[in-house]
């Protein structure tokens, strides 16, 4: 190494040089994400730029928790063999429970089908947009219309490297999903172990996977499970920081928390407990230590600026009800904590929420909170791990509370019941950290452990069997593609009821019935044309009375010219859905032709076009 | 022991009679059958899964201690393990899994249904699919054990619901059953008995055809291997820990079939005479407990004493009670026409029968002489003798049972305890002849052969048909009472050479043949009926349709929604209402018809008759007997009922708001729940 390399190295060693560095970064990363760009601009930048920005970032965060390990694992104690096999056991059974009982499908309508349509257009064209309308050219299926959407692009990047490692096919999702089911697990019970070693692990095992909240999103297609995984990673590179201040594990923790941020929106406000660690840990270890993944997180956060600024701006994506005018207000809060109340108290076989998880937090919340206001200002003599669940748990809180305040997050609504999963993951923690103080006295965790199994056959089974929340429109959905798909091969149009995206993710061309009432004379020559063998219309009835008296209601009502076909029919809850076969559209004679597109205006990632 | 003393200072004594007592009060006194009902809907399930629970907490260590898993070292440790695995296989591969005898299996299964979806051990009577899950919304308990439908539940709860689960369990316990009775023999006469024991069972096809069934047979007959084989222990270490792994599988061997409570018997008789020999009680607290444990056994037998029905006396025309001694000469008939039957109808073993029926006779001397100088006795023949007791009870009171023709297809399974009975009374017998010199052996075997022959000519009433066995069977038994005297190796004793050369053949000769053409199960046409049904529904995946059918619950248990004729010609106003408004995406019927042999006509079945009202299209149909016919039918139309309901013009969606919108779909709904058949 020449002298002159050696003395710039240890310029940029001294913890001063990277301090300022670390502000500089700061300061241009808020310039970046707040100022600079105009919100169109900042749409193009997420889309072009943020698949490679995030996989810069993960990168990062591989190497660094790949060195963390490295130096970390010789100084821990580990769990005993009996211990890791009753371990890898309960995680098998609590696994083989989640993936039997449900159908793997999406359960979060549209949700999860938005996740699968960046993810896509991530792993075909590295163009972070979901799909509006895409149609085969040349064999190949193409994404015609894109949007930039409002989901952080974690889950979908992630999803994307299962596509680009094993080939597309919408059944990766699920994949990914087990994993994570089965990481968070192992996460929760190391967790749970640093807490009262395997009680501790055991019962935090037991307690998550007996949630039927947590076992819905094994077999789904929601980014949820990444989101719970990523909290846990957190807490544990939080209190490895605090045990072991140095540059190895701040680059872990400090790259973990950047993609947790953007693993779901309000994640982003994790951030603070991280730098409250961070500062403990300098004033702990008396000396500031910032390591070059410290100095450029500020940089890699960046698009979580930018894309704020793009959903800001844009009102349409926040997918507000009639009648509402902001996301957040503290008119949503009564009925928000009167559906969380019902949520963690109701017995029935409706909701995905384990009553025995709500008792045992009660009691629980008790026992940590009264030990904490006894420690009164020793918080900081807390043990690494404990400090770490502190912050993050108080966060949790926080970011619960402010779930309160949002316009769908009742969590009685199959749709917003899974905001609760940060939530219960804190309970799951306190109970174990309340278990491992009582164990001195009392065989707590053991009784607790035996209550979890007893809940799991008495109650997580059966519902997870019944599964009522996790039928809201999937079912039909899922019938619509089964029908169509029993049908003989070729190629298809569907004109959908719905949301064309989960025929798009399949490569079936779709569009709303909105746009083909528009587009209707196009429709009429694509039936003389050999591009589609049928074009099908979906539709649903509903009862107008006591009686039935079923009606197609009027914004699914096609005009009379359009000849449909009825193939196939089938009752879900109180609503009829039906598939009809386009047969004929006898154009009137005042109609006026739709305007075409410009031919590859949206085409993303597609040189030349 | 003085009995006074030792109840005076012995607390756990006195907790245990007070027990005893209160269970006997709670089980027969306290509660009308009414409450009782109430009890066993509650907590039957929870009770079932306490003792479950228990037994198997209980059964760890000692399952820690004797690891029967480790194989035994030695060039051939893998030997019991692929023997138990090859014949295993054999008996599972011969007959596709299905339900084998109806409604007994069906009934099982909705059992199953209840505890697993409502953890209430109730058969579904309804079902409906309201919301997009398929719900039960009407049951009633059985009157059948609760310990197989538990453990069906449990692989339910494991794997996701799937009437297939039964098949798995029954597959499992083939093996199980095949390995605790290579255990059994092991232990009563050595290796040569254990694989003498399992290839006699895997002769069986009966046992071949429950393994592939939907029924509790197999379980039963794991849970008496497995009493045996804890008494066997219980016998030799005589310690508190045995007892109670002991009485907990009694307990849940009585919750298994109706009258295997008879093996309490021996049970008992066991642990009073340890407790004497000992001088002592053995006792833990938890055996204290035990009797209360008896609760739904006897809550179960009150619900069904109070139904006169339940005994199903009015199925067999001629009989007023279930049991009488009077039926022991009827049924002893069909019984050799079973046993000895050379046809292959009956899922027999001819070598069982033989060998077995030849051993039955020494096998309760040498128990009574056991009996008589149990002082003398090593644990594992003081346990045999009281164990044949057991048998030799539950024997006698299925030869007075009204319905006791094991000639019978839907009774034959009732043999499978008396099968296994014979298997290891040709164990204990031939193990006490290996310890006698080869002459007297000799002379036994001619003696036997002598006395078979005598039985055959004593008892020629037509079902006995020893004269017709097959040639080489008996050629096989003499010479293996030949080779007996002329080989005798060191570590294989001709004898068992013998027998199990003799059992080789009988295997190839009849029983194997007989599980592949299994006529057993094709003879019993209902069971072929159901497997048709479930091949309608595997065509049929989506699950969206109703069925009218008598049998409604074989299509509730495959999440299918159904309702019994009766109910359908009592209620068409609920049918009409359904069909108008598309609540089902087809309706089906299921009938059977009866042919006219002279004419060929075919006519409805009375049970399945739907008169005039209903328009029916036929849609699939298949003949199971030459003068059966089986059809599905689709309704077309219902008489009396427009296909649009005939109320007054619904008001139109377009001018509704939203919340009237909501408020039609709620009236709706309710309705819905209300009319659903």
């Amino acid at each position: 190494m020449s002298d002159s390399a050696a003395s710039l190295r240890s310029s940029l060693s001294r913890p001063a040089t990277r301090a300022v560095a670390f502000v500089l970064a700061g300061l241009v990363a808020g310039y970046l994400g707040f100022v600079h760009f105009t919100v169109e601009e900042a749409r193009n930048v997420l889309r072009h730029g943020g698949y490679y920005i995030m996989l810069v970032t993960f990168f990062c965060w591989l190497v660094a928790v790949w060195r963390q390990i490295r130096a970390g694992s010789a100084a821990t104690a580990s769990p005993t063999p009996a211990g890791t096999w009753a371990a890898v056991g309960l995680i098998g059974l609590l696994t083989v429970l989640a993936v039997t009982h449900e159908t793997f499908r999406s359960k979060i309508l549209y949700d999860e089908y938005v996740l699968q349509s960046t993810a896509y257009n991530l792993h075909f064209f590295r163009d972070n947009s979901a799909m509006v309308r895409g149609y085969e050219v040349r064999d190949v299926f193409v994404s015609l219309d894109s949007y930039l959407d409002k989901r952080p692009i974690l889950f979908p990047f992630l999803l994307s490297l299962v596509h680009d490692a094993v080939g597309y096919r919408t059944a990766n999702v699920f994949a990914l999903n087990i994993g994570l089911y089965v990481a968070g697990l192992a996460l929760v019970g190391w967790l749970g172990w640093k807490l009262n070693r395997w009680r501790g692990g055991l019962l935090a095992i037991g307690l998550l996977g007996s949630l039927p909240l947590y076992a819905q999103n094994a077999s789904g297609a929601g980014m949820e499970l990444l989101n719970v995984c990523m909290l846990l990673v957190v807490m544990l590179q939080g209190g490895a920081w605090l045990a072991r201040p140095d540059e190895r594990t701040l680059s872990g923790f400090v790259l973990g928390v950047v993609l947790l941020v953007q693993a779901r929106y309000e994640s982003a406000l994790y951030v603070v407990p991280a730098a409250l660690l961070i500062a403990l840990g300098w004033w702990r270890e008396r000396r500031l230590i910032i390591s070059g993944a410290a100095i450029a997180a500020p940089l890699f956060l960046v698009p979580v600026a930018l894309l704020q600024k793009v959903i800001s701006n844009s009102p349409i994506m926040w997918e507000l009800h009639e009648n509402q005018t902001s996301r957040f207000s503290a008119e949503y809060l009564g009925g928000n904590l009167r559906a969380a109340y019902e949520f963690f108290t109701t017995p029935g076989m409706t909701r995905a929420n384990s009553p025995l998880l709500g008792a045992l937090a009660v009691a629980a919340l008790g026992v940590v909170g009264w030990r904490l206001a006894a420690r009164r200002s020793r918080w900081a003599d807390l043990g690494p791990v404990q400090l770490s669940l502190l912050a993050f748990g108080t966060a949790i809180l926080a970011v619960s509370t402010l779930i309160m305040f949002y316009y769908w997050a009742a969590l009685t609504d199959p749709m917003s019941a899974r905001f609760a999963l940060p939530l219960h993951l804190l309970l799951v923690l306190v109970i174990v950290a309340a278990a491992a103080w009582a164990d001195r006295r009392w065989p707590v965790s053991v009784v607790a452990l035996g209550a979890v199994a007893v809940f799991i056959l008495g109650v997580s089974a059966p519902k997870q069997s019944y599964h009522h929340y996790s039928h809201a429109g999937n079912d039909e959905l899922a019938w619509e593609q089964r029908v169509v798909a029993a049908r003989p091969p070729g190629q298809r149009l569907i004109v959908t009821n719905k949301s064309p995206l989960p025929w798009l993710i399949e490569r079936t061309p779709s569009i709303l019935l909105d746009r083909a009432k528009g587009v209707a004379d196009r429709l009429a020559d694509q039936l003389h044309m050999p591009d589609f063998s049928e074009i099908l219309v979906t539709q649903g009835m509903r009862p107008a009375s006591a009686e039935g008296q079923y009606q197609v209601p009027p914004d699914e009502v096609l005009p009379p010219w359009f000849k449909l076909e009825l193939v196939a029919e089938r009752r879900f809850g109180t609503k009829l859905a039906r598939i009809s076969r386009l047969v004929a559209i006898d154009l009137p004679a005042d109609y006026q032709p739709s305007i075409a597109p410009a031919v590859g205006a949206a085409a993303p990632g597609r040189p030349g076009q | 022991m003085n009995i006074i003393e030792i109840l005076r200072h012995d607390r756990r004594l006195q907790v245990l009679i007070l027990t005893a007592v209160l269970a006997v009060v709670l089980g027969f006194v306290a509660f009308t059958p009414d409450q009782a009902l109430g009890l066993m809907t509650s907590g039957g399930y929870w009770t079932i899964l306490g003792t479950t629970a228990w037994f198997l907490w209980t059964l760890r260590p000692l399952l820690l201690e004797s690891r029967p898993w480790t194989l035994p070292k030695g060039g051939d440790g893998w030997a019991a393990p692929a023997l138990v695995a090859g014949c295993g296989v054999l008996l599972l591969v011969h007959e596709a899994y299905g339900f084998k005898i109806l409604m007994d299996e069906i009934m099982l299964l909705g059992t199953s249904m209840g505890m697993h979806f409502d953890k209430h051990p109730l058969v579904p009577v309804r079902g409906h699919d309201l919301q997009g899950a398929f719900q039960l919304i009407d049951g009633r308990l059985d009157k059948r054990p609760l310990f197989q439908p538990f453990l069906v539940s449990i692989l339910h709860d494991l794997t996701g619901y799937r009437p297939e689960n039964v098949f798995a369990l029954n597959t499992g316990l083939t093996f199980g059953l095949l390995g605790l009775v290579y255990q059994a023999g092991r232990r009563m006469a050595g290796r040569a008995a254990g694989v003498l024991g399992v290839l006699l069972l895997t002769s069986l096809p009966l046992l071949a055809q429950n393994a592939t069934g939907g029924g509790f047979e197999l379980l039963n007959l794991v849970m008496i291997v497995g009493t045996l084989l804890l008494g066997m222990r219980f016998a030799e270490k005589r310690d508190a820990a045995s007892q109670q792994a002991l009485l907990l599988s009694g307990v849940l061997l009585a919750q298994t079939r109706y009258e295997s409570i008879l093996f309490l018997l021996p049970v008992g008789l066991l642990v009073l005479w340890v407790w004497w020999t000992e001088r002592k009680p053995v006792l833990s607290w938890g055996t204290c407990l035990v009797p209360l444990l008896f609760l739904p056994v006897a809550l179960h037998q009150k619900i069904f004493a109070a139904r006169e029905s339940s005994w199903e006396l009015a199925s067999q025309p001629g009989f007023d009670k279930p049991f009488a001694l009077q039926y022991a000469s009827d049924n002893f008939a069909h019984w050799l026409n079973f046993f000895f039957d050379n046809t292959g109808e009956h899922s027999n073993s001819l070598v069982i029968s033989t060998l077995g029926f030849i051993a039955l006779p020494f096998c309760l001397l040498w128990a009574v002489k056991t009996l008589g100088r149990l002082r003398q006795a090593t644990p594992v023949q003081a346990v045999s003798a009281f164990f044949t007791l057991g048998f030799a009870a539950h024997t006698l009171l299925l030869l007075c049972y009204f319905w006791g023709r094991f000639d019978d297809p839907v009774i034959r399974r009732l043999s499978l305890p008396l099968n296994l009975w014979l298997v290891l009374a040709v164990v204990i017998v031939a193990g006490v002849l290996v310890e006698i010199s080869r002459w007297k052996r000799l002379f036994l075997g001619l003696l036997a052969l002598a006395a078979a022959g005598l039985l055959a000519y004593l008892l020629p009433t037509p079902p006995v048909r020893l004269f017709t066995l097959p040639f080489n069977l008996w050629l096989a038994l003499v010479l293996m009472v030949v080779a007996n005297v002329a080989i005798d190796s060191p570590r294989w004793n001709s004898l068992w050479l013998g027998l199990i050369t003799l059992t080789g053949i009988g295997y190839f000769a009849y029983s194997l043949p007989t599980m592949a053409r299994h006529d057993y199960s094709m003879d019993y046409y209902v069971g072929r009926e159901m497997a048709w049904r479930r091949e309608f529904m595997a065509a049929h995946p989506e699950k969206d349709y109703l069925v009218i059918d008598p049998e409604a619950l074989g299509w509730i248990t495959h999440l299918v929604s159904a309702t019994p004729v009766q109910q359908a010609l009592a209620r068409k106003d609920l049918i009409l209402f359904n069909f108008q408004n598309r609540t089902f995406s087809a309706f089906y019927v299921f009938q059977r018809l009866t042919v006219d042999a002279a004419t060929g006509a075919l006519s409805v079945q009375k049970d399945y008759d739907l008169g005039p009202d209903f328009q029916l299209e036929p849609y699939w149909e298949r003949r199971f007997t030459p003068l059966t016919v089986s059809r599905i039918s689709r309704l077309v139309a219902i008489k009396g009922g427009e296909l649009t309901p005939p109320s007054p013009a619904a008001p139109s969606l377009e001018k509704m708001s939203a919340a009237e919108r909501e408020k039609a779909r709620q009236a709706f709904f309710e309705q819905l729940i209300k009319r659903l058949p």
